[in-house]
C-alpha cells in the first residue's frame, strides 16, 4: 500500500512535471514571438526536459531493483502529455532510466558532474530516439501511402541538443527539488 | 534481483522500441486500453491551454459567417469544375457527378469516388474532370465485397474486441482505375500535329521519364508526331467497352524533350504525354459518364446543353459544416514535450466516433487533424506542426466565384514569426501560369487555400489560410507559402466525427 501511494505520487509528479513544460514552452513561445523570434520549434527546445530530470533524479536516489518500474511509471504519465507513438516513449523512457542506473554505478548521482551528465545525456537520447522514430514513420508512411503526423525536418536534428544542455543546467540547479518531492520516502527501501 | 530487473527491462526496452518502429494496430490497441485509466492525470495539462492560440487573432461572429459563404461559393465553383467548358457530353450519355473519397493503400493509380447514385454506372464506365479524361470504373466495392475468411487467431482477436471484422464496403463509393496505371490504355488521336497532321495513338500507364508525370504513349501512327493536344478518340468502341463515351476529351499535351536515363551516359529522345491534371492529390469532383439512357429528342449533344448542366450543378452544394457530423470539443492540454512536434490533447476520442485523420475546426477554419486516439481522448496535430500536409485548392480573393486552382499536396515547415510555412512543389501540369494570369493583380495573386477532396475525415472546403501565390515558379523546385489567417486551438472547436447519422443509410460512412 505503502509503495502503491508511493508510486501514484510519482505519476502525480510525472504528469505535473509534463504540464509544466508545456506550460513553460507556451509561456516562452508568447514572450519572445512578439520580438521576433523565427523558429517556434527553437524556443520551445530551450525549456529544460523537466520528465526525464524526474526519472533521472528519482533513478538516482531509490534503489536500483526499482528502475523498471520507476521507468514504466514516468512512461505512462508522460505519455498523456506527447503526440509521439506510445511504444517510442516507453522505449525512450527505458533507455534514460538505464542509462542513469548504469552512471549511478559509477558514483553517486547526486554529485554536480554527474547530474549534469545523467540528465543531459538521458534527455539528449531520449530527444533523437524520438526524431529517429519519427523519421523512420515518417518515410515509411510516405512510401505505403499512410496516412502519418510529425516528420522532424533537418533543422529538428540540433533541437534535442539545445534541450539537452537546457535539462542538464535545470539539473545542476534544482536537483534537490526532484529528489525531495513528497511520496519518494515511500518508495526506499531499507538496506538490511 | 536488480540484474534480473535490468533482463526483464531491457526485454520490454526492445520490445517497445521494434513496436514503435513495426506498429500492430491491435497490440496499441491493447496498450492505450491499459493506460485509459490513468488518464485521469491527463487535465493537469490545462495548465498550459490559455497559451493556445498565442499567435491568432481571436475570430469574431462576423468573419466566420463571411468564411462559411466562401466555402460554400468555393465548393460550388468546385462542383462546377466537374463538368466540361469546352467538350460536349454526347446525346444519351448521363453524367453521374462524384466526390473524390480518401485513397486506399497504396493503391496510387485508383481513386475512390463517392456519387449519390450508382445504380446506372457499369464497370469501364469512363470518368472526367472537368475536360480532362482520367480513367474508368474498375470496381464497384459493395457489389463485389471481399470475403471474410478469419483464421482462429484473427477469431479470438475479434472476441476480445481487439480487432474487427473487414468494413462493410459502403454504397455508392466506386473504385476508378487512373490511366496512369501500367496496364491502362485509351485510344487517342491528335487531331492537329506541329504540321497540322492527324495522328491516332494509344495512351496509358507512366512514360519512363522519373522527373514528371507524363503518360506513356504507345503505338503511334507517325513517328513524326512530336506535339499537339490529344484527346479520347475509341473508334472501336464494341472492343474498348465504353471508352467511346468520353470521346472528344482531352488526354493531355503530347511532348518530346531530351532525357537521360538513369545508368545511361547520353540523352535520348522521350515522348509522352502531360496530363492536364495532378493524378496524385489534384482530383477532387469528377463525372462518371454513363450509357444510362436512351437519346430523346430534347437532348441534343450541344455545349449548350453542357453549359447549362454545368451552371446548375453548382446549386446542390452542401455548407462544409452541415455535411458531416461535428462534436464540439475541449482542449485537455496544448503544445508537446517533443519541441519539433506541434499538437494537443482533446477530450473526445474513437468512442465519441473520432479517427485518426479527422479535421478539427474553428468556424470553417482547419486547427489541425486528429493524429492518434485512444477510447477516451485524442492528439491533435496542428497546422503548423511539421510535416503536417493536405490537399488544397486555392481560390482567388477577388473573385472567389471562379473556378479554383488545384495546388495538389502542400507540406507544413512550421512557424516562423506569425505566419505558417508550407512547402508545395508544383506537378508539371499544373495550370498555375494560365490561372494566374487571370487573376493576378501585381507579382502575385492573394489567394484562399482550402482544403481540397481524397483525405481521410476531413472534408473539402476547411480554410486553411490566405497567403500570396507568385506568378512565376521556379522549375522543379519547391515555393514556400507563408500562410497568415489559419485556424487557431483558442479558439472553440468541433471535431469531425463521421457522417450525419440521416446520410448513414444513403451515402455511407465518411460522408466528405
Amino acid at each position: 500500500m505503502r509503495r502503491a501511494i508511493g508510486y501514484s505520487l510519482l505519476l502525480f509528479w510525472t504528469a505535473l512535471a509534463a504540464a509544466v513544460h508545456l506550460t513553460l514552452a507556451g509561456f516562452s513561445v508568447s514572450l519572445f514571438s512578439g520580438i521576433g523570434a523565427d523558429s517556434v520549434p527553437t524556443l520551445r527546445a530551450f525549456v529544460p526536459d523537466l520528465v526525464t530530470l524526474l526519472l533521472v533524479a528519482t533513478v538516482g536516489r531509490l534503489s536500483r531493483r526499482d528502475t523498471l518500474m520507476i521507468a514504466l511509471v514516468v512512461f505512462v504519465g508522460r505519455s498523456a502529455f506527447t503526440g509521439s507513438p506510445p511504444f517510442a516513449v516507453l522505449a525512450g523512457t527505458i533507455l534514460t532510466a538505464y542509462v542513469a542506473d548504469t552512471l549511478r554505478t559509477v558514483a553517486e548521482l547526486d554529485r554536480p558532474f554527474l547530474r549534469i551528465v545523467s540528465a543531459g545525456l538521458g534527455s539528449l537520447l531520449y530527444g533523437y530516439w524520438l526524431v529517429f522514430v519519427d523519421h523512420a514513420l515518417a518515410r515509411e508512411s510516405q512510401a505505403l501511402g499512410e496516412l502519418h503526423f510529425g516528420s522532424p525536418d533537418a533543422a529538428a536534428v540540433g533541437l534535442p541538443i539545445v534541450t539537452a544542455v537546457a535539462t542538464a543546467l535545470c539539473a545542476l540547479a534544482f536537483w534537490p527539488v526532484f529528489t525531495r518531492l513528497p511520496g519518494q520516502k515511500r518508495l526506499e527501501r531499507r538496506a538490511f | 534481483m536488480a540484474m534480473r530487473g535490468r533482463s526483464l527491462g531491457a526485454f520490454i526496452g526492445f520490445g517497445a522500441a521494434l513496436f514503435a518502429l513495426r506498429p500492430v494496430g491491435p497490440v496499441e490497441r491493447v496498450l492505450g486500453l491499459v493506460l485509459l485509466p490513468v488518464r485521469v492525470v491527463a487535465p493537469l495539462g490545462t495548465l498550459s491551454t490559455p497559451f493556445a492560440g498565442t499567435f491568432d487573432e481571436p475570430l469574431d461572429p462576423e468573419t466566420l459567417a463571411q468564411e462559411a459563404v466562401l466555402s460554400l461559393q468555393l465548393e460550388r465553383a468546385v462542383l462546377r469544375s466537374a463538368w466540361p467548358q469546352h467538350s460536349t457530353i454526347p446525346a444519351g450519355v448521363v453524367a453521374i457527378p462524384g466526390e473524390v473519397d480518401a485513397r486506399q493503400g497504396t493503391k496510387r493509380d485508383h481513386i475512390m469516388v463517392r456519387v449519390r447514385d450508382d445504380a446506372s454506372i457499369r464497370l469501364d464506365h469512363p470518368v472526367v474532370a472537368g475536360d480532362v479524361y482520367v480513367g474508368r470504373v474498375e470496381r464497384i466495392p459493395h457489389r463485389q465485397p471481399a470475403p471474410d475468411n478469419p483464421g482462429t487467431f484473427t477469431r479470438w482477436m475479434r472476441r476480445l474486441k481487439l480487432a474487427s471484422p473487414p468494413v462493410r464496403p459502403p454504397r455508392n463509393v466506386v473504385e476508378v482505375a487512373l490511366i496512369t496505371g501500367a496496364s491502362e490504355r485509351v485510344g487517342g488521336v491528335v487531331p492537329k500535329d506541329q504540321d497540322g497532321r492527324s495522328c491516332r495513338l494509344v495512351a496509358g500507364g507512366l512514360s519512363p521519364r522519373n522527373d514528371r508525370t507524363w503518360l506513356a504513349v504507345h503505338n503511334p501512327e507517325s513517328r513524326a508526331t512530336r506535339s499537339g493536344s490529344v484527346v479520347v478518340q475509341e473508334p472501336f468502341s464494341r472492343v474498348n467497352g465504353f471508352d467511346s463515351l468520353a470521346e472528344g476529351f482531352l488526354i493531355g499535351e503530347l511532348k518530346e524533350e531530351p532525357y537521360q536515363r538513369e545508368g545511361e551516359s547520353f540523352q535520348r529522345p522521350i515522348i509522352g504525354i502531360q496530363p492536364p491534371v495532378d493524378f496524385a492529390s489534384g482530383l477532387n469532383q469528377v463525372l462518371v459518364l454513363t450509357d444510362g439512357a436512351a437519346p430523346t429528342s430534347g437532348t441534343a449533344a450541344t455545349s449548350a446543353a453542357t453549359r447549362a448542366q454545368r451552371e446548375a450543378a453548382g446549386a446542390t452544394a452542401v455548407p462544409v459544416l452541415e455535411s458531416a457530423r461535428w462534436l464540439s470539443v475541449r482542449l485537455f492540454a496544448y503544445g508537446d514535450t517533443a519541441p519539433w512536434r506541434s499538437t494537443a490533447r482533446l477530450h473526445l476520442g474513437s468512442r465519441s466516433g473520432v479517427r485518426a485523420g479527422a479535421a478539427v475546426v474553428s468556424g470553417v477554419r482547419l486547427a489541425g487533424r486528429i493524429a492518434r486516439c485512444d477510447e477516451a481522448g485524442s492528439t491533435v496535430a496542428l497546422v503548423d506542426d511539421p510535416g503536417f500536409e493536405v490537399d488544397v485548392l486555392a481560390q482567388a480573393i477577388s473573385d472567389p466565384d471562379s473556378e479554383p486552382l488545384v495546388l495538389g499536396r502542400i507540406r507544413s515547415v512550421g512557424r516562423a514569426r506569425n505566419v505558417i510555412r508550407f512547402e508545395w512543389r508544383p506537378e508539371g501540369g499544373s495550370l498555375h501560369g494560365e490561372w494566374s494570369a487571370r487573376h493576378a493583380d501585381d507579382d502575385g495573386v492573394d489567394v484562399r487555400l482550402w482544403t481540397g477532396s481524397g483525405l481521410v475525415a476531413t472534408p473539402r472546403g476547411l480554410l486553411l489560410g490566405t497567403t500570396r501565390l507568385p506568378l512565376e515558379l521556379p522549375p522543379e523546385e519547391s515555393v514556400y507559402l507563408d500562410l497568415v489567417e489559419t485556424g487557431s486551438v483558442g479558439e472553440e472547436l468541433f471535431v469531425h466525427a463521421g457522417a450525419r447519422e440521416r446520410d448513414l443509410d444513403s451515402r455511407g460512412e465518411g460522408e466528405r
